[in-house]
């Protein structure tokens, strides 16, 4: 096959040594980095995708094709930006410092706010952060399970178990219990 | 600010095909298929999940805010780096209104250095076609207010200057007569140094809608962005335009840094003015170009985006052109 000079990874490799070629990406992917922010940080998403592209420009000789796309390569930026600027948020607050880029509560009133059904919402509340952040990326941001686990810094099988686990929770809690399959107390499903 | 109920179609965008990505969604965004990522979204109430996650598209101004950030990350990178960064072009998204005129040859752009390809340089005198006229088909300012709100950010964490005396090389050239001068600036008057001599003036002031201000009255401004304008805006027939006197503050005065931003904010919201793009000033010097077609005549500010200096304004009138390069300008504890 041949190579595609416009994929985001040959774009993001040019981009090293060649400035122009950075600048496809902005129009190929700001929709998607924006939704991401307006997402979990209403408010700022403009400032922090505009922060996004400013340390993804700068970081972008660090992209190695080898380790994974470019849209999870830029969705890590991102989560690095959000996740800045929650500490932040929470250092001018003095409330604890949050430790993930899952603001459950922003998320929260989105959800209420879209007349998500209680179960629902309350099943997500119950998920184990990790898993929820991983469940939100791969059915809000349509990553694959591999992006995914790129963006949030964990091995690709990590991803995947988690993300099973995640489902399983998930089933359980919505499921008519006949359908419920049964968690062992490690999480994993019978 | 209302959520949007309607589903958007960026809500979900699309992906690029790629050849390095798994054929997961049709171009039409229906699945194709039980795929890894479906597997995992299969429990009650997935659908109802995504559906919570969308979201309106960013707006124009989010999405310029986004390509000005680029831009100034590689014209602060070219500008350390002139081998390494080549010439960069931001295009809109969307279609825009067609851009006239030679010198606007691009919504934003910023040319190689090394290579030599300067997109609008001011070397030289300037043909007369090059001068921004406001013709029936101005083009669309896209970039300005975004590229502006990025330098006053840049403006407002510079250190304020205490030092008694504010001290600026500058040169000028108009037609064929080039001069150099060093002006001092302090709170009661100012002394300019040229060819040798020395003269003493009495209290420097610059043009704020219909009054002239100095050191002190400069302190006095509003640093909000609409009520500087509006200033500015005021009582100025004949006289000198918004771009002119907001231009004319930040090349050579003791503005604060709240008020060097709140001037870059202000130029932001004035209509008309125009991103040219990349530009070297007289001294060989890059940085980006801004133009504006006034009553009086077009003006233009090349400004550095990494330290929010002005290296150089030009004036076109039909007398002819002027142009004032700032080969320094900071504050300054003596005179000498």
């Amino acid at each position: 096959m041949e190579p595609d000079h416009h994929a985001p990874e040959a774009l993001l490799r040019r981009s090293a040594d060649d400035a122009a070629a950075f600048t496809p990406l902005v129009e190929q992917h700001s929709t998607a980095l924006h939704g991401y922010f307006a997402r979990r940080v209403p408010h700022a998403a403009d400032d922090l995708l505009a922060e996004t592209w400013l340390q993804a420009f700068s970081a972008r000789r660090g992209f190695d094709p080898a380790l994974g796309t470019a849209r999870g390569w830029l969705f890590g930026v991102a989560r690095n930006v959000l996740l800045l600027h929650l500490r932040r948020g929470s250092r001018d607050t003095a409330a604890p410092a949050q430790e993930t880029s899952d603001p459950w509560q922003a998320v929260d009133q989105r959800l209420d706010a879209a007349a998500l059904a209680p179960q629902l919402r309350r099943a997500l509340a119950e998920l184990p952060t990790e898993e929820r952040e991983l469940m939100l990326l791969v059915a809000w941001e349509q990553l694959t399970p591999s992006e995914a686990a790129s963006v949030v810094g964990i091995p690709a099988g990590t991803a995947r178990s988690r993300l099973h686990r995640a489902r399983g929770r998930m089933r359980e809690r919505l499921t008519p219990s006949w359908r419920a399959p049964r968690l062992t107390p490690g999480g994993e499903p019978v | 600010m209302t959520r949007p109920r309607r589903p958007e179609p960026s809500a979900v965008p699309p992906r690029p095909l790629s050849s390095t990505r798994s054929p997961r969604m049709t171009s039409k965004g229906t699945p194709t298929a039980m795929n890894e990522t479906s597997e995992y979204l299969d429990f009650p109430g997935a659908e109802t999940l995504q559906a919570a996650g969308r979201v309106a598209p960013p707006s124009d101004q989010a999405l310029d805010r986004a390509r000005a950030a680029v831009l100034t990350a590689a014209s602060a990178e070219a500008a350390r780096q002139p081998n390494r960064t080549a010439g960069l072009v931001v295009t809109p998204l969307r279609p825009r209104r067609t851009m006239t005129g030679r010198r606007l040859v691009a919504v934003l752009a910023l040319a190689a250095v090394a290579a030599g390809v300067v997109v609008a340089t001011n070397s030289g005198a300037p043909a007369p076609s090059r001068r921004p006229t406001a013709t029936a088909h101005q083009p669309a300012a896209a970039g300005a207010p975004a590229f502006l709100g990025g330098v006053a950010e840049v403006a407002a964490t510079q250190p304020a200057a205490t030092a008694p005396y504010w001290k600026t090389q500058l040169r000028t050239v108009v037609g064929a007569h080039t001069s150099t001068a060093t002006v001092y600036v302090s709170r009661t008057g100012y002394v300019i140094e040229s060819k040798g001599r020395t003269y003493k003036k009495g209290a420097p002031t610059w043009s704020v809608g219909a009054k002239l201000v100095d050191w002190n009255g400069l302190d006095a401004l509003p640093t909000d962005p609409a009520t500087l304008l509006s200033m500015m805006s005021a009582g100025r027939a004949g006289g000198r335009d918004v771009f002119g006197q907001a231009g004319g503050i930040l090349a050579d005065s003791p503005a604060s840094p709240a008020l060097r931003a709140a001037l870059f904010k202000a130029l932001g919201r004035l209509t008309g003015v125009k991103l040219v793009g990349a530009a070297k000033d007289a001294a060989g010097r890059s940085g980006t170009e801004l133009a504006f077609a006034g009553q009086n005549g077009s003006e233009a500010l090349i400004v550095d985006p990494s330290t929010a200096q002005v290296l150089e304004t030009v004036f076109w009138q039909a007398g002819g052109v002027s142009r004032t390069t700032y080969l320094s300008s900071g504050p300054a504890l003596s005179i000498g």
